[in-house]
C-alpha cells in the first residue's frame, strides 16, 4: 500500500510561539493516530527565537539558560528526539504527519504489519522530498545518515521523528539565514576555546540558503518547492488546508501543557550528565583538536568537533566523521573501528596522518572522565592534560617533581629567571613551593623551553616516575610531541590569564624573555596532589 | 540458536510481528525484549521510555518506547499482563539492546494474564518464523533500492 493518487494536506500555521508549535505537533499527531485526520505536511515557524531541545534532554544540560533569559529566547522541548537546536525567527519547519504505510513504497518495511519506521531508509525517502525542493533551486543536496540533508558536507537540514499509535511525526528544520553566533551562545555545544574559532568552525558545519544561493527567495516560493517536492516523492496531490475543529480543540487543550515548567524542564529518570572534554594530539603532519560532547551517566558520545590544522581529502571528510561519530557507543575500540571504516570506505587522503590519529583526540577527551571519577569538575577536568599516561595511573606512581613556570613569578623578581624562591608571597610560585614541599615534590622553576627540555632528561636520568606541572595550554599544544618523547608521565594544570600566547609574545617567552606575569591555579593545583595522595593511600594495603 | 538468513533467533523464543520476543521463565514469568532484525534496522538504541513496575500491558498496544538516533518509536507488547520487573540497566546503557538483545538487553518482566490465548498469536520455531523474516527482509531492500 502506498500513497499514489492520494490528496494530503498543506497546513501552513505561519508564526508561532514555541510552546503553541509544540501543542500544534502534539494535536496534529493525536488526531492523526486517531484516523481523524488526513495526511499532512506542515509548515511552521517561531517567534521569538527558541532554543528546543530534544524530547530526552535535560534543558539545563543542553541549554544556557541565563542567556536565553537575557536575550529574550525561548526555551522548549520537541515531541522529537535528537539534539538541541536554535530555532529563531528567520528558519522554516516542515513536518509530515501521516500514517506510515502511506509514505513507503508499495511491499516495503512500513506495511500495516510489520510497522517499524526505524529504518534508515524511511528517513532517506521523507529526506529526498526535502532534496527534490533544493534540487529545484540548483543546490547540491544530499541525505547523510542517519538524519542530516547536506550540501557539501554542511548540513542545511536536521530532522527527528516519533510515532504514536497508527501514525507518525517527522519533522525537520530548514535553515534559510541563519545567526551562528547566538546557537553558539544559545547551546552547550562542543566549539573551540577561542571565540573567532568557535564562529569558524560552527559557520563550517552548518550552511542556509542564503549563503548558498548569494540571496534569499521569497519564503513562498521556498514553501511552495517543498510541497512540489513532497507531491512527487510520494505522488500525492497537497491542498491547502486549515486546522480542524478537533485538531483545534485539542490544541487549545493541550497549550498549557507545552508551556508548563513540568514539560519544559522534564528529566529522564536517569538523568544525564552531560560534560564537554578536549583532547588533543599532534604528529609531525597535523595538529588535531577534539571537543567532545558525552552524556557519562548513559555512556554516550552525543558529538564530536574536530578542529586543528591537516590536510585532508576531501574537506568534507571531518564533517562526515563527525556525523559518523554523532550519538556513538562510548566504547574507545568501536570508536577506532567506526573511523577506520570510514577512512576506508571514503578513499580519504590525508597528509602524514590517519584515523587512528583522529581516535587518538577523541580519545584523549574520553580519557578526561577519570578525572570526574577522582572527584574533579567537569570544568576543572578542562584544565588538566597528561602526557605519557592517563590521570589514574599517573597520580598512582610516585610523582617527585613540581614543575613551575617562571612567568607566573612577578617580573621585578630577582628569581624571576632562577630556580630558586624565597616564599615572600609576593606570588603564587611561592604558595606552589610551599605546597610541592608539603606534598613530598621538588619544586623547579622552568625557565625557557630547553630549561624545560633538559629538566626532563635530568629528570628521567635520576629515576623520576611522574611530575606535576604547570603550563598554558597553549604550550601544552605547542610542546606535545617533546613532552611525549620525554617518556616520562606528567600531568599539567593550565595556568590563569593571558599567557605569552594570547599576548603574541611566544618567542620572548620561549628564551624566557616574557615579561608579564601570570597566575597558577592553586585551588586546582592543590586538588590534584591531594588526589595522588589518595591514590597512593588506596593502592596501600 | 537459530540463525535465519544471518539473524539470530533463539529456537526457544516466541516472536511479535513487531519484532519483540518472549522467554518464558521457570517462574513463568515472561521477559520480553527487541530481536536482532530489529536492532540491526533501527541502529544503536539511545534512550528507551519504559513503563513502570506494576503497570498492565495489553498484547498489541504499545508498552514503551525506544529511540535511535532522533526517532522515538513503539515497542508493542507481544502479551499482555502486568509487568513485574523493568531493566534499569537500559537507563544508563540502551545500547545492550543491540549488543545483546536475548540477553543483557532484555526490557521488561511480565506476569502473563493470558498466555495461552497470546502464544497462539506469537511466531515459534524455525518453520514459523522464515517466512515472516524473509517478507521483513525483503522489504528494507526494497526500500534500499530506491
Amino acid at each position: 500500500m502506498d500513497a499514489a493518487g492520494q490528496i494530503w494536506r498543506l497546513l501552513d500555521t505561519g508564526v508561532r510561539t514555541a510552546a503553541e508549535n509544540m501543542a500544534l505537533d502534539q494535536a496534529l499527531l493525536t488526531t492523526c493516530a486517531r484516523g481523524q485526520s488526513s495526511n499532512t505536511l506542515r509548515f511552521l515557524q517561531f517567534s521569538p527565537p527558541t532554543a528546543l531541545v530534544g524530547y530526552h534532554q535535560d534543558v539545563a544540560q543542553e541549554i544556557r539558560l541565563a542567556y536565553c533569559r537575557e536575550a529574550g529566547i525561548d526555551v522548549n522541548r520537541r515531541l522529537t528526539g535528537g539534539g538541541a537546536i536554535y530555532f529563531d525567527e528567520s528558519q522554516l519547519g516542515w513536518e509530515l504527519i501521516a500514517a506510515p504505510e502511506d509514505c513507503s513504497q508499495a511491499g516495503s518495511l512500513c506495511d500495516r504489519t510489520g510497522n517499524t519506521p526505524f529504518s534508515l531508509e524511511f528517513h532517506r525517502r521523507i529526506c529526498g522530498a526535502i532534496i527534490e525542493a533544493l534540487h529545484e533551486f540548483g543546490l547540491d543536496a544530499a541525505f547523510r545518515p542517519r538524519n542530516d540533508i547536506e550540501i557539501a558536507g554542511r548540513k542545511i537540514s536536521g530532522t527527528g521523528g516519533v510515532e504514536e499509535g497508527n501514525a507518525f511525526l517527522f519533522q525537520g528544520t530548514l535553515l534559510l539565514d541563519f545567526d551562528v553566533a547566538s546557537m553558539i551562545r544559545a547551546l552547550r555545544i562542543p566549539t573551540e576555546k577561542l571565540k573567532q574559532s568557535s564562529l569558524d568552525s560552527a559557520a563550517d558545519r552548518v550552511t542556509w540558503l542564503r549563503r548558498e544561493l548569494g540571496r534569499l527567495p521569497p519564503l513562498d516560493s521556498i514553501k511552495q518547492a517543498i510541497a512540489r517536492g513532497f507531491e512527487k516523492t510520494f505522488g500525492v496531490r497537497l491542498e491547502p488546508g486549515n486546522l480542524t475543529a478537533e485538531e483545534q480543540e485539542l490544541f487549545q487543550r493541550l497549550r498549557p501543557e507545552f508551556q508548563s515548567p513540568s514539560w519544559i524542564e522534564r528529566t529522564s529518570r536517569v538523568a544525564s550528565n552531560i560534560a564537554i572534554f578536549r583532547g588533543l594530539h599532534r604528529n609531525e603532519g597535523a595538529v588535531i583538536r577534539a571537543s567532545v560532547q558525552l552524556d557519562t551517566a548513559r555512556r554516550r558520545l552525543r558529538s564530536v568537533l574536530i578542529t586543528g590544522d591537516f590536510f585532508i581529502s576531501p574537506p568534507r571528510a571531518i564533517l562526515d566523521i563527525e556525523a559518523r561519530l554523532k550519538d556513538h557507543r562510548l566504547d574507545k575500540a568501536t570508536i577506532r573501528r567506526s573511523l577506520a571504516d570510514f577512512w576506508r570506505e571514503n578513499s580519504i587522503r590525508a597528509f602524514g596522518f590517519g584515523p587512528d590519529d583522529i581516535a587518538a583526540a577523541v580519545l584523549a577527551a574520553l580519557d578526561k572522565r577519570e578525572w570526574l571519577e577522582l572527584g574533579f569538575s567537569a570544568a576543572e577536568a578542562d584544565h588538566l592534560f597528561t602526557t605519557n599516561g592517563t590521570a589514574r595511573a599517573i597520580l598512582a606512581r610516585p610523582v617527585s617533581l613540581l614543575l613551575l613556570p617562571y612567568c607566573a613569578k612577578q617580573p621585578e623578581c630577582r628569581y624571576r629567571h632562577e630556580e630558586g624562591c624565597s616564599l615572600c608571597g609576593g606570588c603564587s610560585v611561592g604558595e606552589a613551593f610551599a605546597m610541592g614541599e608539603r606534598f613530598g615534590l621538588q619544586p623547579v622553576t622552568i625557565l625557557s623551553f630547553e630549561h624545560l627540555l633538559s629538566a626532563l632528561s635530568a629528570a628521567r636520568c635520576d629515576g623520576v616516575e611522574g611530575y606535576v606541572g604547570c603550563c598554558c595550554e597553549a604550550f601544552f599544544q605547542k610542546h606535545y610531541e617533546d613532552f611525549r618523547a620525554s617518556q616520562l608521565p606528567g600531568i599539567l594544570i593550565a595556568i590563569c590569564d593571558s599567557t605569552c600566547y594570547d599576548l603574541d609574545q611566544a618567542q620572548r617567552a620561549y628564551h624566557g624573555e616574557f615579561e608579564q606575569q601570570t597566575r597558577l591555579d592553586l585551588p586546582l593545583v592543590e586538588k590534584v596532589l591531594a588526589a595522588m595522595r589518595n591514590v597512593a593511600r588506596a593502592s596501600c594495603p | 540458536m537459530a540463525t535465519i538468513q544471518g539473524y539470530e533467533f533463539p529456537d526457544e523464543l516466541y516472536y511479535h510481528p513487531d519484532h519483540s520476543w518472549v522467554r518464558i521463565e521457570p517462574d513463568s514469568m515472561a521477559t520480553i525484549g527487541m530481536g536482532d532484525f530489529f536492532q540491526k534496522e533501527a541502529g544503536d538504541i539511545v534512550y528507551v521510555d519504559l513503563p513502570f513496575e506494576g503497570d498492565q500491558i495489553v498484547a498489541g498496544e504499545v508498552c514503551g518506547k525506544l529511540q535511535s538516533s532522533k526517532w522515538i518509536g513503539k515497542m508493542i507488547a507481544p502479551l499482555s499482563g502486568e509487568i513485574v520487573a523493568v531493566n534499569e540497566q537500559l537507563e544508563s546503557d540502551s545500547t545492550l539492546i543491540n549488543q545483546s538483545p536475548y540477553g543483557d538487553g532484555w526490557i521488561i518482566r511480565v506476569r502473563p494474564s493470558d498466555w495461552e490465548g497470546d502464544r497462539a498469536k506469537l511466531m515459534h520455531g524455525v518453520e514459523a518464523i522464515t517466512p515472516w523474516l524473509d517478507r521483513e527482509i525483503a522489504r528494507a531492500e526494497a526500500e534500499k533500492k530506491k
